[in-house]
């Protein structure tokens, strides 16, 4: 993993965040992630800013879950922060994987409607943090194979974002691009 | 001079997912030319979200221009696939080391818009005249305005970025429209049926919300033209 002492960091941070249920700081937290992951282009440092985003939203839709199975779940979310942050200083990188899967699997006692609730949770939370990274510059193609979704989801998605209005994407006049069309088309 | 035009996986999938697929049959009745796709465009825009219900029969629709021979692959005008794939190594190389952030090379282009890239260049020494269809910003910004891509992401990544010269001519040499410019063709030609201006304002809208990467500012002065 790249920027051990940056995902360690955010982690710690995401803890305290997560305890105090501050989505505000939560999803700062995940996005800050994401512009370490937008250089390093580790797929560690990109699970961490998706875990984040998907924690996030899941305190944010606190009251539509049952609030035993709420609590089951976010419990187990915190021993595994616990457990990532405990595998960075240990420096043992496939122990911090098996959590993150773990994380995105949930705990076996989960009821099954909030099984395939988490599962719809970590795609949408991949197609958010695959979007921010397209908004940073990588190609479409670059950032779904980083988050491992397919182009379809992240050409819908981003299509509904302003990231095609920012003045610096056009790079030639729009005459100019219609003429080199009509000329092919004559 | 033979014609081309070459069509990245977005500008498909987003004509795809707005129903607007006949404009390619259409175009191509027009065309005294190819419609070429790469392997690697069939895999990202058929073969892989034929595994994904919600997109499967998007894909589907993409597979029947390839059935019906409107869109096909490029040993058609004698590119091999060997020939694409190392052109789009070399190419994948040269882009991806253009910029640099915390001193380490930034992987910004893959391997299905390259592809495009490096099937444009082969034509090129075919005396093929090509334009690429593509709707994602990134491999247009670094081909057109290198400067521009380095200030977006300087300003994103709150980080500083090099940029070191294109080394290869490729991506200069290359034309590029989206969806967009293709949708207008298709309605300036009567090929459209609905030939009102509201049409045109609902094609454009269309496609930039499913992934076209044109403003809304860019609209508005393709609708006055």
């Amino acid at each position: 993993m790249q920027e051990k002492e940056h995902v360690l960091e955010v982690l710690q941070n995401t803890k305290k965040a997560a305890r105090n249920e501050d989505i505000i700081e939560l999803k700062s937290l995940s996005d800050q992630t994401i512009h370490t992951a937008s250089i390093e282009q580790d797929s560690d440092n990109v699970i961490v800013a998706v875990v984040i985003y998907a924690l996030s939203k899941l305190i944010e839709r606190k009251s539509r879950y049952m609030a035993k199975d709420y609590q089951e779940y976010i419990n187990h979310y915190t021993v595994m922060i616990d457990e990532l942050i405990d595998s960075i200083k240990k420096n043992d990188p496939k122990r911090f994987q098996q959590h993150l899967k773990e994380i995105m699997s949930g705990s076996g006692k989960l009821s099954e409607h909030l099984r395939r609730t988490i599962e719809d949770l970590f795609r949408k939370a991949r197609i958010n943090k695959a979007s921010k990274v397209y908004e940073h510059g990588l190609s479409m193609g670059t950032t779904a194979k980083l988050l491992d979704i397919s182009l379809w989801e992240l050409a819908e998605y981003s299509g509904q974002t302003g990231i095609a209005d920012v003045p610096l994407t056009q790079t030639m006049d729009v005459k100019k691009r219609l003429n080199i069309a009509m000329e092919m088309f004559s | 001079m033979m014609k081309a035009v070459i069509f990245d996986s977005g500008a498909l999938i987003t004509l795809s997912m707005n129903s607007m697929l006949d404009i390619i049959r259409e175009l191509k009745k027009k065309f005294n030319g190819k419609f070429l796709i790469t392997k690697e465009v069939e895999y990202e825009s058929v073969i892989r979200p034929m595994q994904i219900k919600k997109y499967k029969l998007g894909a589907m629709n993409i597979k029947a221009l390839i059935d019906d021979k409107i869109l096909e692959f490029p040993n058609v005008v004698g590119a091999s696939e060997k020939e694409i794939s190392l052109r789009t190594k070399e190419l994948m190389n040269a882009a991806n080391s253009v910029f640099q952030a915390r001193d380490r090379n930034l992987h910004l282009i893959d391997v299905g818009e390259t592809s495009c890239v490096a099937l444009s260049s082969l034509l090129y020494h075919k005396n093929i005249q090509s334009v690429i269809v593509i709707d994602e910003r990134t491999t247009r910004m670094l081909s057109e305005k290198p400067e521009n891509l380095q200030q977006l992401m300087e300003s994103k990544l709150h980080t500083k970025i090099m940029r070191l010269p294109l080394k290869d001519h490729a991506f200069r040499e290359t034309e590029f429209i989206r969806s967009a410019e293709l949708v207008y063709v298709a309605y300036k030609k009567g090929l459209v049926k609905n030939k009102s201006k509201d049409m045109l304002d609902a094609m454009l809208y269309g496609v930039k919300f499913k992934g076209c990467s044109i403003s809304n500012e860019e609209i508005k002065e393709i609708e006055k033209l």
